[in-house]
Order: C-alpha cells, then sequence, then structure tokens
C-alpha cells in the first residue's frame, strides 16, 4: 500500500431544498480528505461537519456502496459518477483527484429525473418503464433443476452482460439528449435474449420503449456518451440489437394476423 | 431518420458520379443531363417528388426530434459540461444538416428552377451543346424520341450543362459557397453514414469501428468528388489546368458581369440540326 496523503478540496455542491424549490450552487472547503476514502465518505465528513456547525446536511442517494445497487447518483465535473470509467461515485477513491482541486457536483440533469433535494433525483421513470415490461410473466413456483431449458452459453453471457445494468441513470444524466436507450436496451436485451423472454418479446420491447418515450426521455442520435459514463461498461450494442427488435416487433405487428373480430 | 437518411446517401452516390463527368468530353455531361431531362415525366418528376420527399420528412423528423431531445434535457443545465465520446461532428448534425440544406435551396434554385424558368443568365447555354446519340433508339430509347435517325446516328443540340457548370463555378463566391456547404456535408456524413446503421439495428461492437470507418471514407470520398469540380474550375480561371479544354471562360451572371467580362459564347459548330 502506498503512502496515505491527504486532500484539500473545494467542492461546489448544488443545494436545493425541495422539488419545487429554487436550487443554487454553495461552496465548501473540505480538508485532511484522505485519499484513501471514497467519494461518499468524503461527503460524510463534510455532512457531519455541516451537522456540527448546525447547517444542513447535504442529501445525497446511497445504498450498497460497493457498485451494486445503482443509488449513488451524481455528476462530479460534469461526468456522472466521476472521472473514472467503470466505477460508481461509491467505488470512486479520492486519489482520484488533486490536491486544491475544485470539484463541482451536481444531481443527474433530466427531465424524466427531477431533483427531490440536493442531489437526490426521483427515478421513478425508470421503474415505470420496468411495470411496462422488463419481466417474465409466468409462475415459475419454485427454482426448477438447473439445465432443464438448455440454454447456448453465448446466449447466457449476452443476458448476464446485460443483467449488468444497476439501473443508475447514469446514462440519462450523460446523454445529450436525456436518452434512457442503454438502460432500456439492457433490460430489453436480457430478457429478450433468453429462452424464458421469448413469448414477450415483441410486446416487451414496444411496451418498454413505449414507457421510455411517455417518460418523456429524448431520443438516441448514436452519440455513445452513455456508454462513456456506465459504470457496468454496458455498450451501444444493446442499443443496436433493441432497435433491432422494435423494427422487427413494429413490421409483425403490422402483418399480424387478426384473427376473430372481437367486440 | 435513418431511411430517409439512406435513401439521401445514395443518392449523393449517383449525383458525384454525375459530376464527375464534367472531367471528361463536354458532350458527357451534357448527353447525360439530357438523357435524364428525356426521361418520361413521370419518371423524372417521380424522383425529384421522392428526393424531395425523403428531404423533407428527414429534416422534418430531425426537428421533431431534437424539440424532443432539447426538452428531455430539462430546464436546468450541469454547471459543468463534459463529453467524453461523442464526435464533434455527431453533436452538430443539426447545424451541419442547416448548412447543407440551405445550400441545397440555392443549388436547386441555382441548377434546376433558374434553368428551367430560362433565366437571362443562363439563356446562352440553351441548345448551345451538340450531342451525338449512337443507334436507332438513342440511349434505352429516350433519345430517340427526338427525331428520327438517319444512319445509326443522330446529333442535335441541347443545353450545354457543361458551360453551364463552368460558368457557375468560375464565380468565387458560388465556388467558395459550395467549399463551405461540402465540408458541412462532410461533417453530416461521417456521422450519418454509419449512425443509420445503429439505428437500425445492423450493427453490433465489432462492425462499429468497422463502419464508422467506412462512413468517413464514404464522407471523403463523396465531398472529395462533389469539391473536386468546383476546385479544378477554381484553379482553372488562375492556371491553364488543360482540364478543361473545350470551355469558353465567361463570366457568370450573378457577380462580375461587366460589358467586358460578359463575352457571350461563341456558337458552337452544328452539324446537323434536327427539329422535334
Ligand atoms: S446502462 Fe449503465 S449507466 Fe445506464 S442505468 Fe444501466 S448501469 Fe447505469
Ligand atoms: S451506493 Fe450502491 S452502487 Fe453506489
Amino acid at each position: 500500500m502506498s503512502e496515505e496523503k491527504t486532500l484539500s478540496l473545494t467542492l461546489k455542491v448544488w443545494r436545493q431544498s425541495k422539488a419545487d424549490a429554487k436550487g443554487h450552487f454553495e461552496t465548501y472547503k473540505v480538508s485532511n480528505v484522505s485519499t484513501g476514502s471514497s467519494f461518499l465518505e468524503m461527503l460524510d465528513i463534510l455532512n457531519e461537519d455541516l451537522v456540527a456547525q448546525g447547517k444542513e446536511p447535504i442529501a445525497f442517494d446511497h445504498d450498497c456502496r460497493e457498485g451494486i445497487c445503482g443509488m449513488c447518483s451524481m455528476t462530479i465535473n460534469g461526468m456522472p459518477h466521476g472521472p473514472l470509467p467503470g466505477v460508481t461515485t461509491c467505488q470512486l477513491h479520492m486519489r482520484n483527484f488533486r490536491d486544491g482541486e475544485t470539484i463541482t457536483i451536481e444531481p443527474w440533469r433530466a427531465k424524466p429525473f427531477p431533483v427531490i433535494k440536493d442531489l437526490i433525483v426521483d427515478r421513478t421513470a425508470f421503474d415505470k418503464i420496468i411495470q411496462a415490461g422488463g419481466f417474465v410473466s409466468v409462475r415459475t413456483g419454485s427454482a426448477i433443476d438447473a439445465n432443464i431449458i438448455p440454454i447456448a452459453k453465448e446466449t447466457a453471457d449476452l443476458a448476464m452482460d446485460a443483467a449488468e445494468c444497476i439501473g443508475c441513470g447514469a446514462c440519462v444524466a450523460a446523454c445529450k439528449n436525456a436518452s434512457a436507450m442503454l438502460f432500456v436496451s439492457s433490460k430489453v436485451t436480457q430478457l429478450n435474449t433468453l429462452p424464458q423472454g421469448q413469448p414477450e418479446k415483441d410486446r416487451r420491447v414496444l411496451a418498454m420503449v413505449k414507457a421510455m418515450d411517455d417518460a418523456g426521455f429524448g431520443n438516441c442520435s448514436n452519440l455513445g456518451e452513455c456508454q462513456a459514463v456506465c459504470p457496468k461498461g454496458q455498450t451501444l450494442d444493446f442499443i443496436a440489437k433493441m432497435n433491432r427488435d422494435y423494427a422487427v416487433a413494429s413490421i409483425k405487428k403490422l402483418f399480424k394476423s387478426r384473427g376473430k373480430s372481437r367486440k | 431518420m435513418a431511411v430517409t437518411g439512406l435513401v439521401l446517401v445514395l443518392f449523393l452516390l449517383v449525383h458525384v458520379v454525375g459530376n464527375l463527368q464534367m472531367f471528361q468530353d463536354p458532350s458527357h455531361i451534357n448527353t447525360y443531363a439530357h438523357l435524364l431531362h428525356s426521361l418520361p415525366p413521370v419518371c423524372l418528376w417521380g424522383f425529384r417528388a421522392f428526393i424531395l420527399l425523403c428531404f423533407v420528412v428527414h429534416f422534418g423528423i430531425a426537428i421533431k426530434l431534437k424539440i424532443e431531445n432539447l426538452n428531455a434535457r430539462g430546464p436546468e443545465g450541469y454547471l459543468t459540461k463534459s463529453t467524453r465520446y461523442a464526435a464533434w461532428s455527431a453533436r452538430m448534425m443539426v447545424i451541419s444538416g442547416i448548412i447543407v440544406l440551405l445550400f441545397v435551396f440555392g443549388h436547386i434554385i441555382h441548377f434546376t428552377i433558374l434553368k428551367e424558368a430560362g433565366a437571362d443568365c443562363l439563356a446562352q447555354f440553351k441548345d448551345a451543346a451538340t450531342i451525338t446519340a449512337f443507334g436507332d433508339h438513342g440511349l434505352f430509347g429516350y433519345l430517340g424520341t427526338h427525331g428520327p435517325a438517319e444512319g445509326g446516328a443522330i446529333t442535335y443540340k441541347v443545353f450545354d450543362v457543361y458551360g453551364m457548370v463552368y460558368a457557375g463555378f468560375s464565380c468565387p463566391w458560388i465556388a467558395g459557397a459550395y467549399v463551405i456547404a461540402m465540408l458541412a456535408l462532410l461533417s453530416h456524413l461521417s456521422h450519418g453514414a454509419h449512425s443509420m446503421f445503429q439505428s437500425i439495428g445492423w450493427r453490433n461492437e465489432t462492425l462499429r469501428p468497422i463502419l464508422r470507418g467506412v462512413a468517413v471514407v464514404y464522407a471523403v470520398v463523396v465531398c472529395g468528388g462533389l469539391l473536386a469540380v468546383p476546385a479544378a474550375i477554381q484553379l482553372d480561371q488562375h492556371v491553364d489546368t488543360g482540364l478543361f479544354p473545350t470551355v469558353h471562360k465567361t463570366a457568370c451572371c450573378a457577380c462580375d458581369a461587366t460589358p467586358e467580362n460578359n463575352v457571350p459564347a461563341t456558337e458552337p459548330e452544328v452539324i446537323v440540326t434536327i427539329q422535334q
């Protein structure tokens, strides 16, 4: 372990007391920040100081602090989850910053992610997309035998890769169009790849894309900012796959047999 | 977006090939232009309407998407902005698109509407070139509609597209505007020509760098091809490149139409003239 140093930093943090209040940036000085501490620990230390001074601590989302829950949403120097690729804010260590640096911390910015307080945004829009089709509607009962449904390794790998998405929303925050395509396509790919997801494949992609549009997310213009910030390394590959599934599903829907007319 | 874009991308390729005939004998491009104009009107106007429709749809959807995207970004922007991956050309699509659109307006007014309307400045090119069509029916039978063939070859007067293009691009302003538009087109294509594959799902992480490369090469080839003509004509104004041996250097009507410069084109030699 290399020798531990400490940093002195200036933080510019977005403060907003409640959803409909007007927000502003506030500047704080923190010193004696260990390079081994995580970004959230650095904020914890600052918050303790604020509480000791009788001030309102900075509200931010967090839960697992090990990079798997996707709660720790914040934009650090314009980059969702900070400057290090492939990590969440909670896994970002202070050694990635320079002594004396000014760090700007902002919430995710996107219309479908309204700020609730300070750095916390409301990500209900993602839940609505999942509710529209991010599931397999069969009774699974108790766990079945492994390998009862044979799945090719490549298929399982692709589905696992897609399933890595933790729903953090960094892709939306980074996208110049506030598009949620990387998130939605990860979820669609995960289920549309596996055999269990096949019966609802078309319905799923159409419904989830519709829910995404209804929630007010922007349109993908293939910029690739999302994959650059995604802490799980999701790629545009999933978006291409979803576009393909969407095109096929739309055409199939157009030519679908109508059977008997129903009242 | 992708589908109309694809149509326009393919149309451009045809356009470039047509343009490059400027480097051949004038009869080539004049025959080509005449052939296109003597297509049955439903084909000619059908094609024009189709391309126009693609333009309108492409532009219309672009504006709609842009408005939605700006809305989705929300009222509050980031204090610190950063771009990690998105190419400059990809972020400039709307701006480069508008430049190209403005150019296309001007281009059509210049070379199509003014011409069809028989504007004075282009009148000198009317029937100013002679072409020869071989065979009883001419090319695809269309040129043959102009008159009976005698001895297998017919020669008649047509609009001098070659002369018009030369005169047009000898004006530095027009050539300059063309260069700006082509740079915008280069930028637009270098994103659009690969992005369209992503939008219809014909891409994956292996194909992505390949398609990006292909798009850049395509953009450079197309824009290079389109720029070659005005560049060569501008160069020809200053040094004798020998590329346009048959042309009569005339001034364009748009700018320096001073009497001394405005030397009318000398009548080309007419071999046979067949009236319709
Ligand atoms: S795709 Fe990546 S950035 Fe987007 S929500 Fe999932 S994990 Fe987060
Ligand atoms: S707190 Fe769970 S991913 Fe950061």
